[in-house]
């Protein structure tokens, strides 16, 4: 009894021994991981916000255009009866397979399966499964405990005192597999993910396959221009009313001879045009010759007021421009968010290379095996004695 | 085939001619109104187009989702975990046919007429 416990104490000695040594050669880079994870939860939450938005453009879109629609069947003959054939169909296009994708929805769940993906990698990188092993192990230990044959119940009673041993050593295995099932993982990933390296070569042509954070980049500018079009529409048509109010502004001030308060007010009209780039309410020396009228306070009055609906014109077409600005510098920050999870998956990638390279090779390794073997001869030499 | 950036300084050239149009001094009032209607015909088939790119981009999407989704199926079954799980199945069944085989040869002896 005492010779059985002393082997068993050299037997999980020697097997801590070999845990230890092989867990300090196979480390998974945490503190990359755990960039690259924060990176892309900063990116996820600016994207679907990005694509919230880009929704509600193309609902602002799809009213212009009706609105526009309803215009134009005011001013002309009825539109002809809309027909619910099929138009013509392009092969080459795909445009049966893109018919029946959501935008939205498609992108989504491409964010989705990313975080999918990164579960996993979690789940290897946490070694989540050794646990799992080892409870399985218990699991089956305790079903062959209870067998109804004697012979295998004796036998397993007398492996119980092992059964520690056992469970280390198969979560040991276990540990390794998911850490090389991680550096698997982050190899396939990253390269549909989308590290720089990928992208560089895809705009070489030597890729066709388009990684996501390239697919991610190219929306962002589409999407930008989605809003400055729809912003463009608003502005212009502010500029145009402040347009139509100049006109009317300088058809009244020709009428009036010259003085310092006209030229004052005029002047002052001038900064607000100038805003938007309108020009100026100038007066050639013929049209200045040509004013007979001196003015009067009411006429005054109504050019104060053309400059002061001038102005807020101006001002909503600025609101516009800034509305604009803030969308360009929102857009500017989640294009920097997908560099910087390209640039924390590419680090991922580099310290999972540079990783693989320092696992011990098999003659590294060598000592901690022999150390294993002997474990087990003394094992199977307390079992034969 | 022009470029996308071809494509927006032809779109910025057009809308600054129109607008030129829309706000001059000489242009009469018909010229001006036809003027705006084609700058904003212009911006909604610009803004027509941006949906359009987004839209076929949607198929690299689902390619994307496709392959990503294989990967992970791929990384998915812990097979050791697996087998251990499938080995303790095999055990218990056979635990419950052996029990089954013992109660029926016990009944057996204690019943030696059936």
């Amino acid at each position: 009894m005492i010779i059985r416990t002393a082997t068993q104490k050299v037997f999980q000695l020697a097997l801590v021994s070999v845990v230890l040594s092989m867990l300090a050669c196979t480390s998974i880079p945490t503190r990359e991981f755990t960039t690259y994870k924060q990176a892309f939860a900063d990116a996820r939450a600016a994207g679907e916000q990005v694509l919230f938005d880009y929704s509600a453009a193309v609902n602002e879109y799809e009213m212009e255009k009706k609105l526009q629609a309803e215009k134009l069947s005011e001013n002309s003959a009825p539109p002809a009866i809309e027909n619910d054939r099929p138009a013509n169909f392009d092969p080459t296009t795909g445009s049966a397979d893109v018919a029946e994708l959501d935008d939205v929805t498609v992108r989504i769940r491409a964010w989705d399966v990313v975080q999918r993906y990164n579960d996993v990698l979690l789940s290897l990188a946490e070694g989540k499964s050794v646990a799992q092993v080892s409870a399985a192990v218990d699991g089956l230990m305790q079903s062959l405990a209870t067998f109804p044959l004697e012979d295998i119940a004796t036998a397993v009673s007398s492996v119980s005192p092992y059964l520690g041993v056992l469970r280390e050593v198969l979560a040991l295995a276990e540990y390794e597999r998911s850490r090389r099932k991680f550096v698997a993982a982050v190899k396939k990933g990253a390269p549909l993910i989308g590290v720089p390296i990928r992208e560089i070569a895809a705009s070489e042509g030597k890729e066709s396959f388009q990684s996501f954070l390239k697919l991610l980049r190219d929306d962002a500018k589409n999407f930008y221009n989605i809003r400055k079009g729809l912003n463009d529409l608003a502005y212009e048509r502010k500029v145009d009313e402040a347009a139509d109010l100049r006109r009317q502004y300088r058809i009244l001030v020709l009428e009036f001879k010259s003085n310092e308060d006209l030229d004052k007010l005029t002047t002052e009209v001038n900064e607000l045009l100038k805003l938007v780039s309108l020009p100026p309410v100038a007066l050639t020396k013929e049209e200045k010759e040509q004013a007979t009228q001196t003015y009067t306070p009411v006429i005054y009055t109504q050019l104060v007021q053309l400059k002061d609906q001038i102005g807020a014109k101006v001002n909503a077409a600025r609101k516009k421009t800034n509305e604009l600005t803030a969308y360009k510098t929102m857009a500017a920050a989640y294009v920097k968010l997908i560099n910087h999870v390209s640039e924390s998956l590419q680090a991922l990638l580099t310290a999972v290379e540079r990783n693989l390279k320092t696992t011990p090779s098999i003659g590294e390794l060598l000592p901690v095996y022999i150390e294993l073997r002997r474990a087990i001869h003394i094992y199977r030499d307390s079992r034969g004695g | 085939m022009i470029t996308n950036e071809e494509a927006q300084r032809n779109y910025d050239a057009a809308r600054q001619a129109l607008n030129r149009i829309i706000r001059s001094d000489s242009a009469t009032e018909q010229d001006r109104q036809r003027a705006a209607k084609q700058r904003d015909e212009l911006i909604l088939n610009y803004i027509g187009r941006q949906i359009d790119d987004v839209h076929t981009r949607s198929v690299a999407y689902a390619t994307f989702i496709k392959a990503m989704s294989a990967l992970i199926v791929d990384l998915g079954p812990n097979r050791s975990l697996e087998g251990l799980q499938t080995l303790q199945g095999i055990v218990n069944e056979a635990a419950i046919l052996i029990k089954t085989v013992q109660q029926e040869e016990e009944k057996r002896k204690s019943d030696p007429g059936k």
